[in-house]
């Protein structure tokens, strides 16, 4: 029987990673994989130009010691985005574009088409 | 350090909004420089606590999220909105500011993000942008009800998430599902505040009960108020009713956040 996190899952899409990532992927990693991405995601410089392991290295507090296999691993599994040519690649995470759907949508739209049908 | 404050619940209807614009409010009477954005994308509300009407919103979330403006152009500081005054005096003016970051009001609008998605990637960048933009002391991220992706991110970025929730069977059972997730994501501070609880109950076994349910600490347990409720939205309650006993509670609340 599914558990509450497999039918959140469902409602947020399927498990392929090659789209990107949701925090719920990312809560089901092991331990040190979840703390690197969960660690990207709040850090400044990791989430708008990305970070090389050099730096993520130096600034995140306790990092695990093989820190450079994690990162090729999860960039190449579609976790993290890799952006520039080595050795200053620099890494972030790869966020899943929301979805847009039928559900509430809907009802917005006959909403907006009532209100303002020359639009 | 600044720090990133979610307020959630399971259910619609808790006081989320209501608890968000309160806490901001009380922070920025504390002197803190707090920003507010409504990430409520399909259902926003907490612009009318603030007093911000659409025409006085040249760009929101919305905006950003299509690539329109920079976040920090989204930003109203609505601080002059709440000074409260009664009987011509000024009761409170805050030392601090508070800056709102609306979701787009316009049908059409709604519809549009509802239709297309957005980039989540882009959020994420947004409310770190905004922090340094506005030299923010504190952003607080007032979500969308139930979990869905900004939900979900909010949860996961923040140093402090507030799970608001009513003395309810369907609300016990929605908050322990936000509670799991959220010690999934590594959230370093979780508080629940039970809200609008009948005055018939015994609020220190509430509370009690919560904590042993949720292995989580009950933050507060807020009375349901006549006052809130004949404010009707017309205003920060905080702001009108600065010695009122829900007001102290919420006050501890906002001290304990930035301790």
């Amino acid at each position: 029987m599914p558990g509450i996190f497999d039918r959140l899952q469902a409602e947020l899409g399927d498990d392929d990673n090659s789209g990107g990532v949701t925090p719920l992927d990312i809560a089901d990693l092991p331990e040190a994989e979840r703390r690197i991405m969960l660690w990207m995601l709040r850090d400044r410089m990791a989430t708008g130009d990305g970070i090389t392991i050099g730096t993520l290295n130096e600034r995140m507090p306790s990092a695990p010691g093989d820190i450079l296999a994690i990162i090729e691993r999860l960039a190449r599994d579609g976790w993290l985005i890799s952006l520039g040519e080595p050795p200053n690649t620099r890494y972030k995470v790869n966020l899943r574009r929301k979805r847009g759907g039928a559900t509430g949508f809907g009802l917005w739209s006959i909403v907006a088409d009532r209100l303002n049908p020359n639009d | 350090m600044s720090r990133i404050i979610s307020v959630h619940s399971f259910r619609g209807g808790t006081g989320k909004s209501n608890t968000t614009a309160n806490l901001a409010t009380l922070l920025a009477m504390d002197g803190y420089r707090v920003g507010v954005i409504d990430t409520d994308i399909q259902s926003p509300g907490i612009h009318v606590l603030f007093g911000l009407h659409e025409e006085d919103m040249k760009y929101s979330l919305n905006d950003y999220l299509w690539g329109k403006c920079e976040i920090q152009d989204t930003a109203h500081d609505i601080t002059k909105n709440l000074g409260s005054t009664v009987s011509g005096q000024v009761l409170v003016i805050p030392k601090g500011q508070v800056f709102l970051i609306p979701s787009s009001i316009k049908v059409g609008e709604i519809a549009r993000v509802l239709r297309e998605g957005y980039d989540v990637g882009l959020l994420n960048d947004g409310f770190h942008d905004l922090v340094e933009k506005l030299e923010l002391d504190v952003l607080m991220i007032d979500t969308h009800p139930g979990l869905n992706e900004e939900t979900l991110l909010s949860i996961s970025i923040s140093d402090a998430l507030i799970i608001v929730m009513r003395p309810d069977q369907q609300d016990y059972q929605g908050t322990g599902v936000t509670v799991e997730v959220a010690r999934k994501l590594d959230v370093p501070r979780m508080y629940l505040l039970v809200n609008k609880a009948p005055t018939i109950l015994d609020f220190a076994d509430v509370k009690a009960k919560a904590e042993e349910i949720y292995n989580c600490e009950v933050a507060a347990v807020l009375p349901h108020s006549d006052e809130m409720m004949a404010l009707a939205s017309n205003g920060v309650f905080v702001a009108q009713f600065p010695e009122h006993p829900i007001t102290i509670k919420l006050r501890n609340l906002a001290r304990k956040l930035m301790e």
